[in-house]
Parts: structure tokens; C-alpha cells; sequence
């Protein structure tokens, strides 16, 4: 791992949210007790300054409420975020402030996440105003250096979201992130509801935004290539856990983690000689609500074994360079061949 | 003989022609992909071929759909309702808008058998299990009753294509059948749609943006963009050696292809709104190799092997 302290660090987080039933302490009845989901359980990762971490997974993985949990966005059950070795306690505002300040958030869908009824240039204002990041006769100029940062015209200032379209306004949802001069972003499937020739067009503005601000990045994603394109590290999710974790390069090349493994194997492969390889997973994710015992993998693992139904819950543990939540030693796989 | 011949179709919203000069064709067991971008025209396209327009805003301006030999376009709205559900069945993006949430899986497989075949309750309820079981969904006669709010996403897509597959029709039309799964999902879908076709000898079309469910699935590529058809062929031809620029570039983008972390050759600009499509070749403003002579539109012409190309740089060149 980098030697630089990292701007990041999150340890042991904990989110549940209520999933119908009653709250009500001493009410015992089966049935109507409240239910949770343990939609982030006892995630724990940092990311250092200028790094692109990527986390993916499948829908309901927890990756999306990870991200949110870490601007403080959610509220958390238990665990610690810290920010620039600041710890962020997410009922305090003033710290909550001071995260916000340097920390923003891209959304997926660039039209749900701006105003429709304020313009481009008031859309991008408004954040310098709230943060007063600028002299309020210096916005102007600040927003069209912003526009053109992102690659758009400054006459786009006058537009309403509705007249672009989704490339430019994920463009703006970028430009309002970099309002705030931030150290870091968040940036939850922000490429996904987008065309393919598009999607590279933001995904190169985000490399080259990056590497210039040194910026880090938390990039949130369930596409496996633009994760390997983008992230130096990446982090593998299943149902609210964090199941791998390494360099992406490592990660892509030897996955230790059967649920990986069969992720990366199901990717389709733009080569039209590979024959589409037989699925690797039997079923879908369990519903969160209702977690098997063990570990969480296990019903749909080509390789679990019984204790995997019964003992405890795997916990990361390094094995090289990687750090894998496995109770098994699975020899590494090469490429994405066959499981054996 | 082909199973699919379309041939000049042409499809307009009001006076703004939308799609134009569609030409393709679908052979018994072959499965066809439909690629563009968002607006390309691919989803209007394929409803276009079931007659499935929103009338009087879409209609067909143009050219023939002809299944097995008989013309669609001409057919009356009774005439078509036999055609849909019997010889071509179509399954879409999202189960849960396709199935009715207050009907059983069941019944909504029995319904058309009921219907087009005039079967017996037992009879229509026997063909659903046995459905059921042949798109893989487990204890067949347990989940017939089920609502399909009992099912996970991969079900529901399973339950479609039963539904889409009741009356054994010979050609199944996809749009974007695997867009809303997740890829051990997706994996399980396409399989399943592959199976299928060595079982049923169905012919598919599948609609997608996804390049790599091509190259998985498909035996021939039509590429479409802003309303044309850029560039048919068998797949592999297409992939290997695109002979269209947007072919090309559309490949070449793919986070895949480029080493990590450089930057990707994007396509610059946008694709054109539909109805206001540049003159000539309707790519030429975002084209690399666009010259003088791209204002003038290119035709679909053959481009080496098997593949068709609207380029005027990709026809081989002609003799004298």
C-alpha cells in the first residue's frame, strides 16, 4: 500500500436500514418485529491521495449505500469513516460541513441530479455560493472556467438541462464536483446510463481531471471493464461485504475469490472467437434481508464446503497481495479460464 | 429461403423520417444482433417488424417485412394479432412492464395457448409447466402459481420468455433482453437463449448496445446508427475487421481494447437527434475519414467477404 497517509479511511462500517415491521423496544411477537437489511457490513478500506479505487458488484451489493455512507449521506450503525485523519461523525454538522467541503459526489442519472428548473450556469453557481468558493462578481467567470473545464461551451450557462444532452449534463454533474475544489469524489455508476462513445468521453475526462487535481477517486460500478480501465485498486462487494480486495491488475489477473472469479468469467468478452462460457453461478443473490449462515457466498459457491455453511463469517485476510474473504486457499486461476 | 426478409423499410414520425433503408435477413436458428447507440433506431425497428408502432405517432412509410414468404406490412390488424405471439414472439428490457403483476406466471403462459390454440385448461396448464421447466425455473409445477412478484429479476426474464415461446414460434425477437441483470445473471439469460435456439431451432434477434453480448451470442451483426444501417455482416467479419469508420470507432472505444488507464479514442460529438440527421452520410460529422464526398449518402454496398458497408471508403474498388 502507499506510504502517504490516506485521505480516506473507513473501518468497520455498519449500515442497516428498516425493512418493514415494527420498531418497538419489548415487542416480541414473531412476525411483526422490525426487520433490517445490512445493506454495508464492516467495511473497511482507505484510499490514498490521487488514488482511483473501484468498487464493484452486483445490484444490492451495498456499493452505492458504501459510497453514500462515506459523505455522510446515510446514517451508519456502527463503524468510523475519518477524513484527512479527521474522524467524520455523521450528526455533527460542523464536521459533516468540513467533509462536504472537500468531498463531493457524481450521480448515475446526470438529468435526476440537477435542477430542471434552474439553468446550467445557476446549477454550477449555486455550489460556489454555498461554499463560497468564489467573490459573488467573480461566479461568472469561475462558471465558465468550469464548463470549459469539463469540455463544454460557457454559452451552455444560459441551458436548461432538459436541452442537453445526457454526456453533457453528466459534463455539468462533473463541473458542479469540481466546484468545491474537492480532494475527493465519489462518483456511484456515473458512466452507466450512458452510450458507449460517450461513456469514454467522460471516462477520459475523468483520467485526465484526476491525474491534473490529483484527485482521489471512489469509483462505484458494476461494469468490470471501465473499473479495470480507470482503477488502479478495486474492491469486490457481495451482499454488504467487501469479499476482495488488491491492485486491479492483480485482481483481474489471478481472482482468489471464487465470487470474483465468477464475476470476471461472466463478463461477455468482445473477442468473437471465445464461445460464451458456460454460466458460473447457479441462482441470484439471496435477498439481503434473509442472509444465509456462514458465509454469504456459500449457497451459490462451486467450492463451498460444510463449513462454510456453518462456521463464522470469513474475514479478509492477505494472501500475497491481495486480501480475499475465503476460508479456502484456492489455487490462483490464470486468465479467465475454467474453474477447475 | 430466408425465415425474415426485410427489405427498404422505412419508418416516420410525421414528416421526420426516422428509420430508413433497412434491409435485413434472418435464416432458421441464426441469431441476428441489433447494435446501436441510444436513438440509433434499433427498439423502433424491431416494432416495427411486429407492427407494434404507437399508432398515429409512427407509422411505415415504406418497404416490406416479409416472414416465411408473406409481407407483414400489408396484413390487417386481425391478420397480425395471429402472427404475434405465434410466429414471432418478442421479449423486452424490463419483465416487470411486460407481465401483468396480478396474474399468475401461469396463466399468462396458458393465456395465449388458450387463446391462439382454442386448448383445454389442462392442456394450456400442462404446456406451462413444461415451459417453465424448459427456460429453466426450478419445481416447474410449484411455481406456476406463483404472482410474478414472487419472482427475483432473472426469473421474471425466464417467465417472459416462456410467455414470448408459448405458441412455438420460429423467431424470437429481443430488445435489450439482458440490459437491466446482473452479469452472472445476464450469463444465465443468454445461455438459456442459446440453448433455445439448438433446441427450437428459433431464430433471435437480439437488440443490444453491449458489443460483448455480441460477440458471444450473435451469428450476424447489423450496426445501426442515427436511423441507418452502417454495416451488416457475419459477426465475426464485423469484429475483426469493422470495414465501416463507426464500426470501428464504436470497438475501438470499448474500455477493453485500450491498455489501462490511457485514454480511450472516444467518438467526438454526439449522435445527431432523431429527425435532424446531417445530410449524406449521417455519421460524417463525428467521422475521422469524413471527406467531400460524405455529403452525398452512401449506399449499402458490399465491402469484401460477406459484409455490407455505407461508406464510400469501405466497397472495394471497382474495376475500370
Amino acid at each position: 500500500m502507499t506510504a502517504a497517509a490516506p485521505l480516506l479511511q473507513v473501518r468497520d462500517l455498519e449500515v442497516r436500514f428498516r425493512a418493514g415491521g415494527i420498531d418497538l423496544p419489548g415487542l416480541n411477537v414473531p412476525g411483526f418485529g422490525a426487520r433490517y437489511v445490512n445493506a454495508v457490513n464492516r467495511v473497511s478500506l482507505s484510499v490514498a491521495p490521487g488514488e482511483t479505487i473501484g468498487i464493484v458488484g452486483e445490484s444490492g451489493c451495498g456499493k452505492s449505500t458504501l459510497g453514500r455512507a462515506i459523505l455522510g449521506l446515510v446514517e451508519t450503525q456502527g463503524g468510523e469513516v475519518r477524513f484527512a485523519g479527521d474522524p467524520v461523525a455523521p450528526r455533527d454538522r460542523t464536521s459533516i460541513a468540513r467533509l462536504r467541503a472537500r468531498a463531493a459526489m457524481i450521480f448515475q442519472d446526470p438529468y435526476a441530479s440537477l435542477n430542471p428548473k434552474l439553468d446550467i450556469g445557476e446549477a454550477i453557481a449555486e455550489v460556489l455560493r454555498v461554499h463560497g468558493k468564489a467573490a459573488p462578481d467573480a461566479i461568472a467567470a469561475r462558471v465558465a472556467e468550469l464548463l470549459r473545464l469539463v469540455g463544454l461551451s460557457p454559452e451552455l450557462a444560459r441551458r436548461k438541462p432538459h436541452q442537453l444532452s445526457g454526456g453533457q449534463c453528466q459534463r455539468v454533474g462533473i463541473a458542479r464536483a469540481l466546484a468545491i475544489e474537492p480532494s475527493l469524489i465519489i462518483a456511484d455508476e456515473c458512466v452507466a446510463a450512458l452510450d458507449v462513445s460517450i461513456q469514454a468521453q467522460i471516462l477520459n475526462l475523468l483520467m485526465e481531471l484526476q491525474r491534473r487535481m490529483s484527485l482521489s477517486l471512489v469509483f462505484i460500478s458494476h461494469d468490470l471493464g471501465v473499473v479495470r480501465h480507470l482503477c488502479r485498486r478495486v474492491a469486490v462487494m457481495y451482499l454488504g461485504r467487501i469479499v476482495e480486495i488488491g491492485l486491479t491488475e492483480d485482481v483481474f489477473a489471478a481472482p482468489r475469490h471464487p465470487y470474483t472469479r465468477a464475476l470476471l468469467a461472466a463478463v461477455p468478452d468482445i473477442d468473437p472467437d471465445r464461445a460464451l462460457a458456460p454460466a458460473q453461478l447457479r441462482g441470484e443473490p439471496p435477498s439481503p434481508l434473509d442472509l444465509p449462515a456462514g458465509c454469504p457466498f456459500h449457497p451459490r459457491c462451486p467450492h463451498a464446503q460444510e463449513i462454510c455453511a456453518r462456521g463464522v463469517v470469513p474475514e479478509l485476510r492477505r494472501t500475497g497481495d491481495i486480501r480475499v474473504a475465503c476460508h479456502f486457499d484456492l489455487p490462483p486461476m490464470t486468465q479467465q479460464g475454467e474453474d477447475p | 429461403m430466408s425465415l425474415l426478409a426485410v427489405r427498404d423499410l422505412a419508418i416516420a414520425a410525421g414528416r421526420h423520417l426516422l428509420v430508413e433503408d433497412i434491409d435485413l435477413d434472418l435464416s432458421e436458428g441464426e441469431v441476428l444482433g441489433l447494435v446501436g447507440e441510444s436513438g440509433s433506431g434499433k427498439t423502433i425497428t424491431c416494432r416495427a417488424l411486429m407492427r407494434l408502432l404507437p399508432e398515429g405517432q409512427l407509422r411505415i412509410t415504406r418497404g416490406s417485412v416479409a416472414l416465411n414468404g408473406r409481407d407483414l406490412v400489408p396484413l390487417s390488424e386481425a391478420a397480425m394479432r395471429k402472427v404475434r405471439g405465434v410466429e414471432v414472439g418478442m421479449i423486452f428490457q424490463n419483465p416487470n412492464s411486460h407481465l401483468d403483476p396480478v396474474m399468475r406466471i401461469g396463466d399468462q403462459i396458458a393465456e395465449s395457448v388458450r387463446y391462439h390454440e382454442g386448448a383445454s385448461r389442462a392442456d394450456a396448464r400442462k404446456r406451462a409447466i413444461d415451459l417453465l421447466r424448459q427456460v429453466g425455473i426450478p419445481d416447474p409445477a410449484g411455481r406456476i402459481s406463483a404472482f410474478p412478484h414472487e419472482f427475483s429479476g432473472g426469473m421474471r426474464q425466464r417467465a417472459m420468455i416462456a410467455v414470448a415461446l408459448a405458441c412455438r414460434p420460429r423467431l424470437l425477437i429481443a430488445d435489450e433482453p439482458t440490459t437491466a441483470l446482473d452479469v452472472t445473471v445476464q450469463a444465465q439469460v443468454l445461455r438459456l437463449l442459446l440453448d433455445l435456439r439448438d433446441r427450437l431451432g428459433l431464430a433471435i434477434i437480439l437488440v443490444t448496445h453491449n458489443l460483448g453480448v455480441v460477440a458471444q451470442t450473435c451469428d450476424s451483426l447489423a450496426v445501426m446508427y442515427a436511423g441507418r444501417v452502417m454495416e451488416r455482416g457475419p459477426k465475426r467479419d464485423l469484429l475483426r475487421a469493422p470495414a465501416h469508420p463507426y464500426t470501428e470507432a464504436l470497438l475501438k472505444c470499448q474500455p477493453g481494447s485500450a491498455a489501462p488507464a490511457a485514454q480511450l479514442p472516444a467518438i467526438p460529438g454526439q449522435p445527431p437527434l432523431a429527425g435532424v440527421f446531417p445530410e449524406g452520410c449521417r455519421f460524417h460529422p463525428r467521422c475521422p475519414r469524413a471527406a467531400g464526398i460524405c455529403r452525398e449518402r452512401p449506399a449499402l454496398l458490399p465491402a469484401g467477404g460477406k459484409r455490407l458497408a455505407a461508406c464510400h471508403f469501405a466497397a472495394p474498388p471497382r474495376a475500370a
